[in-house]
């Protein structure tokens, strides 16, 4: 490097960690960045980070048509210039070398190179002679547009319910429990809650390396003197731990009885929101019937405040304590805690309580306390759940592409919600099919099974997600796929990933900032970027993909790809109003595919209040917080804390809170009784460990991108389990040693960690998921919530078994052990 | 070559924290910026992605350093490209219980 120039990347360095300590520091935000545009030939844009769902902003650095640089951005109201080991190294995930970069067919067992032409005529010729038995997998990686085209596409052109997205995986429980509780889905408060709570509690969540930007939010506040009280209730010890006033490590599934054993509590002691709750909230419990309409399991069945403190009477500390495990002192901490108005508390969770088994309830449970005690409606007072995916929130949930969802909350099971889509879409009456899709499980699993035996899911699009590595009992639900001729597993994807391995057909995909895209993070913050590099070799969009066999279908005649007026779905046109052949993917960037498909699907925001601006407002913010209401003067405001007079233009003027999507039609919350209920599957004789499930710092998800950059290669080299020293003393296993571990779905040879970064209880396990060598999946459970039909990863029986010395071997030869 | 800035958070030990600087300091892999309170802004320069990531554990585990969060990366002059592709798809070898490496 020349030194002038190195002198000079090192100066801008500095410079923008200089800005970064002072605005910590407590000075001002700054109104422009600190490297300016165009020096040293380095180009800068903005983008969100394309891993998890806190939806930092970073700034791009593009020159010569490659990403160089990254930093965060301090005009980013969510990380205020900071960001991840993931975060920073986000840009390396577009250079791994092994990038797929044509479409390949297998033919004879092996994937051969075939054409675009070919690819997209394979695609549409087996959804033509199926379209019922066609299904698209998705996630919350998706961008807006990407979503909103492939559910368009499905439940707008084929008549098709059975689409499904990642999110289903880790968020449906979240959903239903907003849902049932305010009757509209994601959270009320936002990020801001963290700068003003007086209490945090994390509830199942490893905040410090999970969403670690987020956490230093908190940490900062206590380096410049404020008081934050920090509780982990968690079951192993974790990074989060280290930073909190209180541990209390609770049995698996027990989250319900501690939830109730608050409430219990509060009502014991009289320390509950009497006024609150009279003028906000009504109580609620399981319907007698979940049968008797498609909205019974979340509306609930009435019950009167007696019957709700009858309910609770049981869950006394001492009964809590010894079903969780948590100390009865422990248990009355927080009841006091929650019993208190000067205080402000905010809970944040994520999979652990959403991959469980009674999620929706624990969520409900959750929300539940915050509304007995007051704890809602003040900045720093709410129950905020955080999401996993980049636009879990804005693309999973808002465009609702999930099974039984249309864009914009609305329900395929609605006679009013299909009319409203058939409006916006300029469909015929009567296109959009009332019949829920398959959901993600029930999808697989249909796909895994012979036709002849009720696999009705013939052939199945992935897109923008990993499923070989991420489904639960990967054998039943994934790996069974293997040797039905009769099925056609189509992925578009960036890499090879466990995926692409049993696939039929694979496409290559554009990543992040080589294409235009749009997130929605967690605390409802829509965001916006552009296209800054090419994608490698063929790859191409994965909403041109979706565009393009929707009109080779169109051109063979599926009567679905028009609509009532006879033009193609997907009809886009140039400001001078000429339609532009956008499947024609030499034309695709002639318009703005993604402002045409947005502005369409802003039509259907306003029903639940989930309002979006122009997508030209998005262009010039770092997101925005819906909903985004239109000022007098012109100029749009977003939303930072919904139902609360002082910040929600939707409420009432008087009302002070206002649940005005309220499942009981009278602006009130729901406060649900549910009971502790035991997990699926408990340890026994024969398995006598909890097996959990989860990440780590330096991998997001499956690892296709992050096990691709050096860094946090290096960092994290491999898969382990987490042993309990004494466990491991008992079985003779050493350190590093590799063990075979063991359930009812199948078998994992890997290395053990024992007191390493986390700690597990004694009769407990931990098994992170990021390792394709190394499946975690292969062991986990299948079972799912009954209402929101996620499935539980965090708990299973397990067996630990030494191995012989034959069968022995290292992690990964040449890499460090642990 | 690549280049980051690190915003160092200090701890709240007034000697802990003195003794961090000038132990940074007195690296030339580091440029430290103006101490802001308990917040120390520093330049790295790594020769490549394993010496970055050695000088990341460093500061990470030195007294008197509580966090280091990584604020801006310049990977352009990365020597071999800016990432080696990782094969997932080979699983470890299977070898005898005597190869198998204990040290942690």
């Amino acid at each position: 490097m020349n030194i002038d120039r190195r002198q000079f990347v090192k100066l801008s360095a500095l410079a923008t960690a200089s800005a970064v300590a002072a605005s910590r520091a407590g000075a001002a935000t700054p109104t422009s960045s600190a490297v300016t545009a165009g020096a040293d030939g380095i180009k800068w844009d903005k983008a969100p980070c394309r891993f998890c769902g806190t939806g930092c902003h970073v700034r791009v650095g593009v020159k010569d048509g490659k990403v160089v640089a990254i930093e965060g951005d301090r005009l980013a109201d969510v990380n205020k210039g900071l960001l991840c080991v993931k975060g920073y190294h986000v840009g390396l995930a577009l250079y791994g070398k092994d990038r797929l970069t044509r479409p390949l067919l297998r033919r004879n067992g092996r994937l051969e190179p075939i054409s675009w032409e070919e690819a997209i005529e394979t695609i549409a010729r087996r959804v033509l002679a199926a379209p019922d038995k066609f299904a698209i997998y998705g996630s919350g990686q998706w961008t807006i547009p990407e979503g909103y085209a492939a559910n368009k596409l499905m439940k707008g052109g084929l008549s098709n319910n059975h689409i499904d997205p990642n999110a289903r995986l880790c968020m449906a429980s979240a959903v239903t429990g907003y849902l049932s509780t305010y009757g509209v889905d994601e959270p009320a408060g936002c990020y801001d809650d963290l700068d003003r709570c007086d209490v945090l509690i994390m509830w199942g969540n490893n905040m410090a390396e999970m969403h670690p930007v987020l956490f230093s939010r908190v940490i900062d506040r206590r380096s410049r003197g404020e008081k934050v009280t920090l509780i982990d209730i968690a079951t192993r010890r974790t990074r989060t731990t280290e930073f909190s006033d209180h541990y209390l490590e609770f049995k698996p599934q027990s989250d319900l009885a501690i939830l109730n054993g608050i409430a219990h509590l509060l009502i014991k002691n009289g320390t509950y929101d009497a006024k609150f709750v009279e003028r906000f909230c009504r109580f609620r419990q399981a319907p007698k019937d979940p049968t008797a309409t498609p909205t019974a399991p979340l509306v609930g069945d009435a019950m009167t405040f007696d019957e709700y403190k009858a309910a609770l009477a049981p869950y006394t500390p001492e009964y809590v304590e010894k079903i969780s495990g948590v100390p009865a002192e422990k248990i009355r901490l927080l009841g006091d805690l929650f019993g208190r108005r000067d205080l402000r508390i905010t809970s944040v969770w994520c999979m652990g309580f959403n991959q469980h088994t009674r999620g929706t309830n624990v969520n409900r449970l959750c929300h539940g306390v915050h509304l007995l005690s007051g704890h809602f409606g003040r900045p720093g007072d709410a129950p905020t759940s955080l999401t996993g995916q980049p636009s879990a929130c804005g693309t999973a949930r808002e465009v609702g592409t999930l099974c039984h969802f249309l864009p914009g909350g609305r329900l395929v099971a609605n006679p009013e919600h299909r009319k409203d889509a058939e409006t916006f879409w300029n469909l015929p009456e009567g296109r959009i099919n009332p019949k829920m899709g398959h959901h993600t499980v029930l999808m697989f699993e249909k796909f895994c099974t012979p036709t002849d035996q009720g696999g009705d899911i013939a052939t199945l699009w992935v897109q923008v997600t990993n499923p070989g590595q991420s489904l639960p009992n990967l054998r039943k639900l994934f790996k069974a796929k293997q040797g039905l001729e009769d099925k056609f597993l189509i992925v578009s994807d960036v890499y090879p990933t466990a995926t692409t391995d049993l696939a039929d057909l694979v496409l290559p995909s554009a990543m992040w900032v080589e294409k235009n895209g749009m997130y929605g993070n967690s605390e409802r913050r829509t965001q916006q970027w552009f296209k800054m590099v090419n994608p490698p070799g063929d790859a191409r969009d994965d909403c041109w993909q979706t565009i393009a066999v929707a009109r080779k279908l169109f051109d063979l005649g599926h009567p679905g790809m028009k609509d009532k007026d006879g033009k193609f779905l997907f009809t886009i046109k140039n400001e001078a109003g000429a339609e532009v052949p956008v499947w024609d993917w030499q034309h695709y960037y002639d318009v703005n595919v993604d402002k045409a498909l947005f502005e369409e699907y802003r039509l259907f925001t306003r029903y639940k209040h989930k309002d979006l601006a122009p997508y030209e407002e998005y262009v010039k913010a770092r997101g925005l917080r819906w909903p985004v209401v239109q000022q007098a003067n012109g100029a749009w405001r977003e939303t930072r804390f919904r139902f609360c007079e002082f910040d929600d233009p939707y409420v009432k003027n008087g009302a002070e809170i206002q649940f005005y999507h309220s499942t009981t039609k009278d602006d009130k919350a729901q406060i649900w009784f549910a009971p502790y209920e035991a997990a699926a599957e408990e340890p026994d004789a024969e398995y006598p460990f909890w097996l959990c499930t989860g990440r780590v710092l330096e991998h997001w998800h499956t690892g296709t991108m992050t096990m691709r950059i050096p860094q946090l290669h290096g960092a994290m080299p491999h898969a382990y389990v987490e042993m309990h020293p004494e466990d491991a003393a008992e079985r003779g296993i050493a350190n590093g040693e590799t063990v075979a571990v063991r359930t009812r779905r199948g078998e994992l040879k890997l290395p053990v960690w024992i007191n390493g970064r986390a700690r597990v209880p004694r009769g407990s396990l931990f098994i992170p998921f990021f390792d394709q060598r190394f499946l975690a999946n292969d062991l986990t459970l299948g079972e799912v919530d009954p209402i929101s039909k996620e499935p539980d990863y965090k708990k299973c029986a397990a067996m630990v078994v030494r191995l012989s010395g034959a069968e022995r071997f290292p992690a990964t030869p040449g890499e460090k052990t642990l | 070559m690549i280049t980051s800035g690190l915003v160092i958070t200090l701890s709240a030990d007034a000697n802990l924290a003195t003794r961090a600087v000038a132990k940074i300091s007195a690296r030339v892999e580091f440029t430290p910026g103006e101490r802001n309170g308990r917040w120390l802004p520093v330049a790295m320069e790594a020769r490549d992605d394993v010496e970055s990531r050695g000088l990341h554990d460093w500061l990470t585990a030195l007294p008197g350093v509580e966090f280091v969060d990584v604020v801006y990366v310049n990977f352009a002059d990365l020597e071999r490209g800016p990432a080696e592709g990782q094969p997932q798809h080979a699983r470890p070898r299977a070898v005898a219980a005597s190869e198998v490496n204990h040290e942690h």
